[in-house]
């Protein structure tokens, strides 16, 4: 079991994570709808791990990515990515974040990237 | 899972689709500005995410192609045209249609195949131009053999101790973005050991799904074949994994492109307004909440009644008691009203961003050249009244563009600037909400209008005669008149503005008009700030309590019986030099009209401009907050009566519905 913050600019993407998650018996300690909140409850909160979502406004998901690795190089953080990322994912590889989960979410496989990471 | 979503989904796809709008508008004036175009592809990717989650299959295509092809627009590979912009409004209808069809599962169905062949075909069309060159460099490539430089590092990892293996990783087939899996993968493999060489590199692996990839990576560890195999073999999206040992013999037929620089990012998004706190609410449960508040406001005023005999009875402490108490309820009861009737307004922009595309089209359409200005986005009023006041709204819009503004050469001719002028503004006016849609075209000609209105039937020539140039003109809110000489599409679709008038006069609102010949024309339109409550003024018929909706009543008079003339065979009165036909309640509904020889008659002017009718009513009572209640499903719907209510001593009482009595006044 992971405390999880999950980050996406849409309310809807947030529901949906967080279903998967908690079904797959995490907790998810925190929500945010931006990089900048993402940063801030990062810090506040100490996740074991962040799903974080790319395109967002005010900060975008691979600054929070690096904001929060610069931080905490521990950080684990998987991209919320989406087809037409490609480049963007593997910046946020560069920037730190462990691996990538594609949207549609797939139960199975964001709950297997998970496990991987913190398992 | 799904139907929980689907609020959120809609409400949030609604508020996309406006952003795209309002940025593919900005677009085309602005060419390619880099945060329109930054906007556009954000909203196109958000929606394909969350409508791919939903499995609504066609939205996603649709999203997909214009974030694909708007990808290109932002990486500057593709220039913004007006074939561009044409293409993204179609797909943006095309998205609305999908989104009806969405909501109401009898709409329409949206055909977006054409939709999207022609995005692709756009998109091809641009890639064929830009990339012939790259694609005539590509088609030489042959697997490169090892370089010096690679052999030398093979034998320097050997030497330090290293094994050096070939990996082969076959990628699971389910793997959509294989580019940026071949990538983790490397990553990984640098944290172990160091990565000599891969290929194919994950720059040239295009997205989407392929049958199968298998990625070759020359990697140098410390750990063994069956150690790393299975590390590799833990990492997400790996579905088989070999490893072998090289030896230098191999090593000279691996084969490795170099890589090229990669694209940088674009700057993330820095001025930007922090979101205020917020939590969705469904319109249902603010509406029952409104309605339990009613419930109170009826309840408090029987209160105070119950608290006014009792003291007129007893002489108690408890009595006055209960009179604070029922002062405190009336002051909390108010705040709570208050509070949730802010809940239930959202700023008029909501409805307002519609107008900025409506305005191109229609101007397009119609060949006018014209400046369009909004003020008072932000003016709040409640949301049903917003979605009710659209289609006036629209048709006002419309009407101005038609038949007030003047084309282009006309506009020259006449001396006045070739771009017309619409202004829309909002604001609010003591406790109402004021909206003004102003145009500087022809104006409307009195003449014109008097003449045919009396070729319609609709006035006869002697009455042509007496009217007023502003009666004239409020002519056109009558039914069955229309003055335009052709029915365009635009405005003339048997909607006349009558229908308009008279659906603002169900929201008990008010339009009135001002306009100068080729100077302009000015719709003026008053609403409340809700529908649910309202301030009536009680008045006493035949001993019944009737309720006549305030914003409805322009003065209140006392006349003598001599006042009130007889003018072809229609009561009248002379207000302010102006002819009023009066009405008697009592004969409206037919109630027994024992008229007492009062010296005085009460009466209550309802309407505006030109279109009043002084009412004759018993008494006067005063003025209430009152919450409207309808009739019920038994009773439906009463001509002349908009809804009831429950007054303070628990008896009903009639709210009169204005618009009908004109109606009925007209059609006399």
């Amino acid at each position: 079991m992971a405390k999880v913050l999950v980050v996406d600019d849409a309310a809807f993407m947030r529901m949906m994570l967080k279903s998967i998650l908690v079904k797959g018996g995490h907790e998810v300690v925190g929500e945010a709808e931006n990089g900048a909140v993402a940063v801030d409850q990062y810090a506040a909160l100490k996740p074991d791990l962040v799903t974080m979502d790319i395109t967002m406004p005010v900060m975008e998901g691979i600054e929070a990515v690096k904001k929060i690795v610069s931080s905490d190089p521990a950080a684990k953080i998987i991209m919320c990515s989406a087809m037409g990322q490609q480049g963007m994912i593997v910046q946020a590889i560069q920037a730190g974040a462990r691996d990538f989960i594609v949207k549609p979410f797939q139960e199975e496989r964001v709950l297997e990237s998970i496990q991987k990471l913190v398992g | 899972m799904l139907n929980e979503y689907k609020e959120v989904f809609l409400e949030e796809l609604e508020e996309q689709l406006q952003l795209m709008d309002e940025f593919i508008l900005k677009l085309e004036r602005e060419g390619g500005s880099d945060d329109a175009v930054q906007s556009l592809f954000r909203a196109a990717h958000t929606l394909k995410g969350s409508s791919a989650a939903m499995g609504y299959e066609e939205m996603k295509q649709l999203t997909h192609r214009m974030e694909h092809l708007l990808d290109r627009v932002r990486a500057k590979k593709t220039a913004v045209t007006p074939e561009l912009i044409d293409l993204l409004f179609r797909s943006l209808d095309n998205l609305k249609l999908l989104k009806n069809g969405i909501v109401d599962s009898d709409a329409p169905r949206a055909d977006i195949s054409d939709n999207v062949k022609a995005l692709e075909a756009f998109e091809r069309r641009a890639e064929e131009a830009a990339t012939s060159a790259a694609a005539e460099r590509d088609a030489g490539w042959t697997r490169p053999v090892l370089s010096l430089s690679d052999r030398l590092k093979v034998k320097e990892q050997k030497e330090k101790g290293h094994r050096v293996y070939w990996l082969s990783v076959g990628i699971a087939p389910e793997c959509v973005i294989q580019g940026a899996r071949a990538y983790v993968i490397q990553t990984m493999l640098s944290e172990w050991g160091e990565v000599l060489l891969a290929s194919p590199e994950y720059e040239s692996l295009e997205e989407g799904y392929t049958e199968s990839l298998t990625l070759t990576y020359l990697y140098a560890g410390t750990q063994e074949a069956d150690e790393i195999r299975e590390k590799v073999q833990g990492l997400a999206d790996v579905a088989d994994v070999k490893a072998e040992p090289v030896d230098t013999a191999e090593t000279e037929m691996a084969a490795v492109p170099q890589a090229a620089d990669k694209p940088t990012m674009e700057d993330p998004q820095s001025a930007a307004k922090s979101k205020s706190q917020t939590i969705r609410v469904s319109v249902d449960r603010l509406d029952h909440l409104m309605n339990l508040v009613g419930e109170l406001v009826i309840d408090q005023t029987r209160i105070q009644q119950v608290e006014r005999t009792q003291r007129r009875r007893f002489q108690d402490p408890s009595v006055s008691e209960l009179g604070h108490i029922s002062d405190h309820l009336s002051r909390i009861i108010g705040d709570l009203q208050e509070s949730v009737m802010k809940a239930r307004m959202l700023p008029i922009e909501q409805l307002f961003n519609r107008f900025p595309r409506m305005i191109r089209d229609l101007s397009r359409e119609l060949g006018k050249e014209l400046e369009l200005t909004m003020e008072g986005q932000d003016t709040e009023l409640d949301r049903t009244l917003i979605e009710e006041i659209a289609d006036p709204l629209i048709h006002l819009i419309r009407n101005a563009v038609d038949h007030g503004l003047e084309s282009p050469g006309i506009r020259e001719q006449r001396g006045k600037p070739r771009k017309g002028s619409l202004a829309i503004r909002a604001a609010h006016e003591d406790n109402q909400v004021v909206i003004y849609v102003e145009d500087d075209g022809a104006g409307i000609d009195p003449v014109k209008i008097k003449a045919s209105a009396a070729d319609k039937g609709i006035i006869s020539a002697e009455e042509a005669e007496t009217l007023s140039d502003r009666e004239a003109i409020h002519l056109i809110f009558r039914p069955g008149f229309s003055t335009a000489q052709r029915v365009s599409d635009v405005s003339g679709r048997g909607v006349g503005m009558d229908i308009v008038r008279s659906h603002i006069e169900k929201l008990n609102g008010l339009i009135d008009i001002e306009t100068r010949l080729g100077e302009g024309t000015s719709f003026k339109i008053k609403l409340p700030l809700t529908l649910a409550i309202i301030v009536g003024l009680l008045v006493k018929v035949n001993g019944q309590t009737l309720i006549i909706p305030m914003s409805n009543i322009a003065e209140i008079v006392r006349v003598t019986r001599g006042d009130i003339q007889n003018m072809q065979g229609q009561p009248v009165v002379m207000i302010r030099h102006q002819v009023i036909p009066v009405v008697s309640i009592h004969d409206r509904f037919r109630s027994e009209n024992r008229r007492e020889e009062k010296s005085q008659i009460p009466l209550v002017i309802v309407g505006s401009a030109e279109k009043r009718l002084a009412l004759v009513v018993d008494d006067l009572i005063g003025n209430q907050e009152i919450v409207i209640k309808s009739l019920g499903a038994y009773i439906g719907k009463v001509e002349g009566i908009a809804g009831a209510t429950i007054l303070g001593d628990g008896s009903v009482a009639l709210i009169l519905e204005i618009a009908s009595l004109f109606h009925r006044n007209v059609g006399q």
